[in-house]
């Protein structure tokens, strides 16, 4: 089983929001806390893994032509229960996302993960599929949310470890607009714009090795 | 004669799909929702006991704009829940007052304010600025006494609209 | 207060202080996606006004006369993105039968904005604010002008962009996202901007 590749493929050189650029509304809305970050990210692993599993299972039966609207009911539902369920159970998170729940439906990692990999791999590849891009997308939020609650409130970790979280830097240096919906484009051109150098330098050293060999 | 069997055939797999879908999805919301509506009842319960401790609570007909609930607190004061436009939507907010007229206590329910600026109008610092008022207010740009959260003037002056609000209404009533 | 007040201030917020891509970050995809050129950012826009306006309209009445009746609510995200995929094709069946020189220049968009979050974001959002009909359409409908005003202003910013000399690792999306939070940036300076 080839999990490490497919981990490094999720986490860097095809990560969803990083490389391949899908679902960036959440990815910039939700970011300004450690909180919201982990949160989200794991409510859309979850989903992620779950549609991916049952789309590949139905893979045979759904004809090509309805797939899309079927594929869209199936996540729908898988929204509709997580939202219902974090309601119920952790009412704090479900506050803060907001109407950014619902809207998993529309994040395109989800369904663009169905149509690219599910819909034409086996159960067990596409619930890795699923854990993998869902590990990637997190470890992108988390990213971000570090740097603009470092930034933007200058704590760490709001909501993980206590309301107001660990503060870092004195209440009164740091650059508020990070926070707001300004800081949310800013940092993740300059994070793609990292993963994009990484993954030429990543690229050229393979290339190197190739010729070396 | 083909061609409507397999639309037929297509309507038919959507429709099993949506029903299956739909039919968890009641499952869910069967198991889930006696504990959300009891956690929208503790929340807003707490909420009252904070702004007007009291040992009952008995409704009184609300009906004005922007009030969505109103108590009579032990007949020594009212809760009032209002509801204003915030900077990212509607603030959900309970306020106590006495019967003299004065503000025992702001609780925000829920908001969605830019967090650490307007979402820091649940502190504790700032809903303390309200008790104890009785006058209408105004945050201090627009001269009135209550010093705005920094960076979140909307914020404020919709809080302070919705303290009014309550006032206005219990002075009404009262 | 007085409807016409009621519905300036929410035309006001939806193209301005409120915008949905720059403020509320609905509808990125489509945003960074179809910006290239100023033409076809115009037929987006012009799209998606359509469909928000339509989805808005559609969605409350299913809201209000089918699930709130059946005390069906919790089941709004699976029938509201039912409804606008099945709204999508249908204005797009029409456009082809009845204005083909419209639907030639629209007809590529259509399939798109099924998946755009700004029109299942407004359909949520109607609900959520609890709207009336007219409030949802014209939410809906300025929602879209918005939406158009920022995707249109940012694709000439964007032709601009394709000859900059810069960093490298910054060519094309980075570089795209850093001009669009300049541009979220002074859309702030409209969020004082309110009528009550």
């Amino acid at each position: 089983m080839n999990f490490r590749k497919q981990l490094k493929a999720g986490l860097l050189t095809n990560n969803p929001v990083l490389s391949q650029l899908l679902g960036m509304c959440s990815t910039m809305a939700i970011t300004t806390t450690l909180f919201n970050g982990i949160g989200m990210g794991l409510s859309v692993t979850i989903i992620l893994i779950c549609s991916n599993v049952v789309i590949s299972l139905l893979r045979k039966v759904i004809p090509d032509k309805i797939r899309i609207a079927a594929y869209i009911v199936i996540i729908a539902g898988f929204v509709t229960m997580v939202d219902l369920l974090l309601k119920a159970y952790v009412p704090a998170l479900s506050d803060s996302l907001g109407v950014f729940i619902p809207l998993i439906v529309v994040n395109c990692i989800i369904l663009g993960r169905a149509e690219a990999f599910a819909s034409k791999n086996g159960v067990l590849a596409s619930a890795v599929d699923g854990l993998t891009q869902g590990i990637g997308y997190t470890a992108a939020l988390v990213v971000m949310c570090i740097i603009r609650e470092f930034l933007g409130s200058g704590t760490f970790g709001k909501g993980v470890f206590g309301a107001d979280g660990i503060r870092i830097l004195p209440a009164q240096y740091p650059a508020l607009m990070l926070i707001l919906p300004v800081g949310g484009f800013l940092t993740l051109g300059c994070l793609i714009a990292l993963t994009q150098w990484v993954n030429k330098k990543l690229a050229e050293r393979e290339a190197k090795k190739e010729a070396a060999r | 004669m083909k061609d409507a069997k397999y639309i037929l055939r297509l309507t038919l797999i959507l429709f099993l799909i949506t029903a299956v879908v739909a039919g968890l999805l009641g499952l869910v919301n069967y198991l889930t929702e006696d504990r959300i509506d009891e956690l929208t009842r503790q929340k807003a319960e707490a909420a009252m006991q904070e702004v007007f401790p009291a040992g009952n609570y008995e409704e009184i007909p609300a009906g004005e704009d922007g009030i969505t609930a109103a108590y009579r607190a032990d007949d020594a004061g009212y809760v009032v829940r209002v509801s204003v436009n915030g900077f990212g939507g509607a603030i959900d907010m309970m306020v106590g007052v006495d019967n003299a007229g004065t503000v025992t206590g702001v609780s925000i329910i829920s908001h969605g304010e830019t967090a650490s600026l307007g979402a820091n109008c649940t502190r504790e610092d700032f809903r303390a600025r309200f008790v104890g008022t009785s006058d209408t207010l105004a945050v201090s740009k627009d001269g009135g006494s209550i010093d705005a959260l920094t960076g979140a003037t909307v914020t404020s002056r919709a809080v302070v609209s919705g303290v009014n609000l309550a006032l206005d209404f219990v002075k009404e009533v009262g | 207060m007085n409807t016409f007040i009621t519905l300036f201030a929410i035309s006001l917020n939806a193209i301005l202080a409120e915008n949905f891509i720059l403020v509320k970050f609905l509808g990125i995809c489509p945003f960074m996606g179809v910006s290239k050129k100023t033409d076809t950012a115009v037929g987006m826009g012009i799209a998606v006004i359509f469909v928000m306006a339509l989805a808005s309209a559609a969605t409350w009445a299913v809201n209000e006369f089918l699930l709130v009746s059946l005390g069906l609510e919790y089941m709004q995200t699976v029938v509201f993105i039912l409804v606008i995929a099945a709204l999508v094709q249908f204005v797009e069946m029409f456009l082809q039968k009845a204005m083909p020189s419209l639907y030639q220049a629209l007809g590529i968009y259509l399939p798109l904005i099924t998946t755009n979050c700004a029109v299942l974001g407004v359909a949520l959002l109607n609900v959520q604010n609890s709207y009336t009909f007219i409030e949802a359409v014209v939410y809906g409908l300025t929602g879209g002008i918005g939406f158009t005003l920022a995707i249109v202003l940012f694709s000439s910013i964007r032709q601009r962009l394709e000859d900059c000399d810069c960093p490298k690792a910054f060519k094309g999306f980075p570089l795209a996202l850093i001009a669009a939070g300049l541009l979220a940036l002074s859309f702030m300076g409209f969020s004082g901007f309110r009528v009550f």
